[in-house]
């Protein structure tokens, strides 16, 4: 594929998907910086492995399964964990026991606070699924795992967050 | 009101892909481009000199397979890829321990995949060695380490704040603990004693060889490496490497390698003498990820579109191509060599194979 098609391609998919995969990966990191980081990551490996999407997927689950897997590879990675460690020690220092934790959980929080809490697994298919409007089989596609494990985790997390969604208030 | 909204609803204001970092892509993209661009003029009076070299010293070229290494690849059923890049190799029985959603499990071609312990979730810090399983897990207030005996399935617990970076020689732990240091734990009667105090972080996690470990911890721009003997419990040495970041920190006999870089620069491969401090820089070809062992280095470099791993022949401070994984189709990733000397290697096949190399 000559160079400017794949600038064309690229440019449409960065208007398209930009923004929604750009949150998407904040769900993970859960910092700004890290997502911009990451989403530019994502684009420039969409670019360079142009020839292995083709035939082979859309062009938005591939997408996707790039940013989902350079989001993981994050967490996993040393640097995170170590962010995390010093985030959990300044937790400690500041006092945030179980019983705060616990006095927070039974206040009144919205859907997107108890989704943020979910874990990983739970958490990436809702946001797929609800926020970003994907089908389940482009769901597992992109996680490669079967349908039936994604629907068992769609309903695994709908129900861990049922206080919300399980009195009706909500369209889905 | 739709959960979509309300979903939204919990994400920070105007997180939206700006025209300036969509620039931002183009210019990383074609920076690349102009990087491959400027080599060809050098790199073509180079290839002359290869392709003479070629007809007057065959040695020099890729044509050279690593001595006396078996490859054997290994299908793990029913295991996700993500799994399977966190194994770790054990050469006593020839099998991989890896953690999945459901518990530790390990695999080898004669026992097949066996759940080792069953867990909540997924458990990231984990060593394993024959005689021995340990892995932490997350409790309130801090964290639990559990000691497996391997050989009668009983298992100790010890509580505390966090435990990372574990690593096992023979009966004896090392791993770090809070924000505290590193510690040495005698696994047959949980005795701890603190073997270093740490001050800066690090993006790399500490290498154990023999009786000696190297903990790696980056401040001001620089980082430092300290070796200790775990027996003596004494520091043997301090090296400073002119590096912002220290990755992949690793022995090989009594040097020091590890993956050196600076912000927004590409890194070089790095030979620290552990006992005279002498630092070296290794030329190598562009690479992202390495593993040492002997003479014998992996580095995981361009390839096509992408990348993969190939292995090298160190010579003096220069690496030499071999062939030995050039028949492998697969995207190589992850390269890490054991104690004993076996290279492991993951692959992005449809079936996810891992790749053995025995010395």
């Amino acid at each position: 594929m000559k160079n400017d098609e794949k600038d064309r391609l690229l440019r449409n998919a960065m208007e398209e998907h930009g923004d929604y995969l750009k949150r998407l990966i904040y769900t993970y990191v859960k910092d700004v910086q890290k997502a911009e980081d990451i989403l530019q990551d994502t684009f420039v490996k969409f670019y360079t492995r142009f020839e292995q999407f083709e035939k082979r997927s859309s062009v938005k689950t591939y997408l996707y399964r790039i940013a989902v897997n350079e989001a993981q590879n994050y967490l996993r990675s040393w640097s995170f964990r170590k962010v995390e460690f010093a985030d959990r020690l300044r937790t400690f220092k500041q006092g945030s026991s179980a019983e705060d934790q616990y006095i927070k959980s039974e206040g009144n929080r919205t859907l997107g606070e108890l989704v943020k809490e979910l874990p990983v697994k739970y958490r990436e298919v809702i946001w797929l699924y609800y926020y970003d409007e994907l089908t389940v089989n482009e769901i597992s596609e992109i996680l490669a795992c079967s349908p039936n494990t994604v629907k068992t985790r769609l309903s695994r997390g709908r129900k861990l967050a049922r206080i919300s969604i399980e009195e009706g208030d909500y369209e889905y | 009101m739709s959960i979509k909204h309300e979903l939204e609803k919990s994400l920070p204001k105007s997180l939206h892909f700006t025209s300036a970092e969509k620039e931002a892509v183009f210019e990383r993209i074609h920076k690349r481009k102009k990087r491959r661009f400027q080599v060809f003029p050098a790199l073509a009076g180079v290839l002359v000199l290869i392709m003479v070299a070629v007809l007057i010293v065959p040695e020099l070229t890729s044509n050279r397979t690593a001595q006396d290494m078996t490859i054997e690849k290994l299908v793990v059923p029913d295991t996700p890829y993500p799994s399977l890049i966190n194994a770790i190799y054990v050469d006593e029985t020839s099998e991989l321990i890896f953690p999945e959603e459901t518990g530790l499990y390990s695999y080898s071609e004669s026992t097949g995949k066996e759940q080792l312990v069953s867990l909540p979730g997924t458990a990231y810090n984990f060593a394993a060695t024959e005689k021995w399983l340990i892995w932490s897990d997350p409790a309130e207030g801090g964290a639990v380490l559990n000691v497996m005996n391997r050989s009668n399935q009983q298992v100790t617990t010890v509580e505390g704040r966090y435990f990372a970076d574990l690593s096992i020689k023979e009966n004896t732990l090392v791993y770090q603990s809070g924000g505290e240091g590193f510690y040495v734990m005698d696994l047959n009667n949980q005795e701890v004693e603190l073997l270093h105090e740490t001050i800066g972080g690090s993006h790399s996690k500490s290498a154990l060889k023999g009786n000696q470990i190297v903990i790696p911890e980056e401040n001001d721009g620089v980082t430092k490496i300290f070796i200790y003997d775990i027996q003596t419990m004494e520091r043997v040495n301090e090296i400073e490497l002119p590096f912002e970041i220290v990755e992949y920190v690793q022995w090989s006999g009594e040097f020091i390698y590890s993956q050196g870089r600076n912000e927004d620069e590409l890194p070089v491969l790095l030979q620290a003498q552990s006992q005279t401090g002498e630092v070296q820089e290794i030329q190598t070809p562009e690479f992202d990820e390495f593993a040492a062992d002997g003479n014998r280095i992996a580095l995981s470099v361009a390839a096509s579109e992408s990348d993969t791993v190939m292995l090298y022949e160190l010579d003096e401070l220069k690496v030499r191509p071999l062939n030995t994984l050039d028949h492998i189709e697969e995207r190589l990733t992850r390269p890490r060599f054991t104690e004993e000397g076996t290279l492991v290697l993951n692959s992005e096949g449809p079936d996810f194979a891992m790749y053995i190399l025995e010395p």
